[in-house]
């Protein structure tokens, strides 16, 4: 923790130096290479300079709708020291090689954010006042397989909550009048429970992070169309483990299908939700649901979300309290038969509209 | 020195959320959450209202039946299970002196049978926040200096 001879924090100025590292690495690279998106009706702006992380980046947002140029948007600076052959930018705050640090979960008006992680060599800040982010690291290659799965999640997060939407630890999947909210720690099963209903017709809106809105009514938009298992899991899909974007890394990693490129009808920019679903992996091959109370399905989705999302605290606990009080939860039994995963969400989800 | 009479919820490394009469907390610093219900949320309502350990006792009598011996000695030993987590902390002597504030709970037509309060306590994303931690800096207090 901070001592008695700590830095005081100046991000302004930190973020100038930043943002100027980029401007060089541009002129060095020769070009800002430009992709814009549509999410929950913002503009997303990525400017890259020079092509050398692109193709980790932009497929994972290759589904979502071309970006407006009205309105409310968000820029976000992409670099990397290997590529542009520049040097590591001036950063010094950045003082020790072994932890991660971020800009606290105190829920005061804040205009900038910062992430260092040290294993990755990058850095993430915004400015919520000018709606621009920054993102660095060392070297593109580098880049953990994760986070081309999820790109920009943190700087993404920050944003997304001063405009009033969420970032949650969450899949969904669902048709256009409705669908369900998969939450659950790592390893509970959400994945599997998307790519089962995803391959049995049902849209696909993420497996791992999405984006809620709680008012008027629950929705949820989709971020990423990336999917992400362990390989040995992903073989239960056929389809799917033959189009794994990383296949040829390293057998510990989890394969990573971008879902929009096998089935580009099946990954919508979002629908409203009906319902919170909690995976859960049984012995046996059935699979059902039953209700469960708001405060455990809460607790499972807050506490998965808030420590994986640097910043996240009390405004994200309060946004997903406000999530589940108005949606049915349940619990989701799923044994080894996974074609009867997407039969069993589609009978819950019936029962949910009807009822409504 | 007395024990401290009144406490506070450690916020903000402590945040919590009440749903459908149950309370969920999360310690933000050592990765456990928690979930409290019945008398366990009542206890938790009047904390956060700045409550003395006797104004607790009034408030667990107004809804609860039990001896009332019964409901001081297990509400003291909540409070203590709270602050052995971490979750509240005692108020300063100076704060000591100001008024609780109204009581959030209202007054039931009946009362229920009184169960004692339980802190349920989850520990499974502590492995998440002890193998890769994230440091949170607050702007006033400034970043670490590198270890040397």
């Amino acid at each position: 923790m901070p001592g008695p001879d700590s830095k005081k924090v100046d991000l302004s100025h930190n973020f100038g130096d930043l943002a100027q590292a980029f401007d060089g690495a541009a002129r060095a690279a020769g070009e800002v290479i430009e992709h814009s998106y549509t999410i929950a009706g913002f503009c997303l702006r990525l400017r890259f300079a020079g092509p050398a992380l692109v193709p980790y980046i932009v497929p994972a947002f290759s589904h979502l709708p071309r970006g407006k140029q009205n309105g409310p948007a968000l820029s976000i600076c992409i670099w990397d020291s290997a590529s542009t052959r520049t040097l590591r930018p001036a950063i010094p705050w950045v003082v020790r090689d072994d932890e991660r640090f971020a800009t606290g979960r105190t829920p005061h008006p804040r205009r900038f954010y910062a992430f260092y992680q040290p294993a990755q060599k990058s850095v993430s800040m915004l400015d919520a006042d000018r709606n621009v982010g920054l993102y660095w690291i060392h070297d593109a290659r580098t880049l953990p397989y994760y986070e081309s799965g999820a790109p920009l999640r943190v700087i993404l997060q920050w944003w997304m909550a001063t405009h009033g939407l969420q970032l949650v630890h969450a899949g969904a999947v669902g048709t256009p009048a409705g669908g369900v909210l998969l939450v659950g720690k790592a390893g509970s099963g959400k994945s599997t429970a998307a790519l089962a209903c995803l391959l049995a017709g049902l849209s696909f809106a993420g497996d791992d992070y999405v984006l809620i809105r709680t008012t008027p009514s629950p929705f949820v938009f989709s971020l990423y169309n990336s999917a992400k298992l362990h390989k040995e899991h992903l073989k239960r899909f056929l389809d799917l483990s033959r189009a794994v974007w990383n296949d040829d890394r390293p057998g510990d990693e989890k394969g990573i299908v971008f879902i929009h490129q096998r089935y580009p009808e099946r990954t919508p920019s979002g629908f409203p939700l009906r319902a919170v679903l909690l995976p859960r992996i049984l012995d046996g091959a059935e699979c059902s649901t039953q209700g469960i109370s708001a405060s455990v399905a809460l607790a499972a989705m807050a506490s998965s979300t808030i420590f994986q999302l640097p910043g996240a605290g009390e405004g994200a606990l309060q946004a997903m309290a406000g999530l589940i009080q108005q949606l049915p939860c349940f619990v989701l039994s799923m044994g080894s038969d996974i074609s009867r995963i997407a039969p069993t969400v589609s009978r819950l989800l019936d029962g949910v509209l009807t009822a409504a | 020195m007395a024990a401290p009479e009144r406490f506070r919820v450690n916020s903000p490394k402590v945040i919590h959320q009440t749903i459908d009469g149950e309370v969920i907390i999360i310690n933000l610093e050592t990765g456990n959450y928690y979930s409290l219900s019945k008398s366990g949320a009542t206890i938790w309502d009047a904390i956060r209202a700045t409550s003395r350990v006797e104004d607790i006792v009034n408030d667990l009598a107004l809804q609860y039946d039990g001896p009332h011996e019964q409901l001081e000695q297990q509400a003291v030993q909540f409070v203590s299970a709270l602050q052995a987590e971490g979750l509240i902390v005692a108020l300063n002597d100076l704060v000591q002196t100001i008024e609780r504030s109204p009581t959030i709970r209202e007054k039931p037509a009946t009362r229920s049978v009184y169960e004692p309060p339980v802190l349920e306590r989850f520990e499974d994303m502590q492995d998440l926040i002890l193998l890769d931690p994230v440091h949170d800096v607050e702007e006033e207090e400034g970043w670490p200096r590198a270890r040397t």
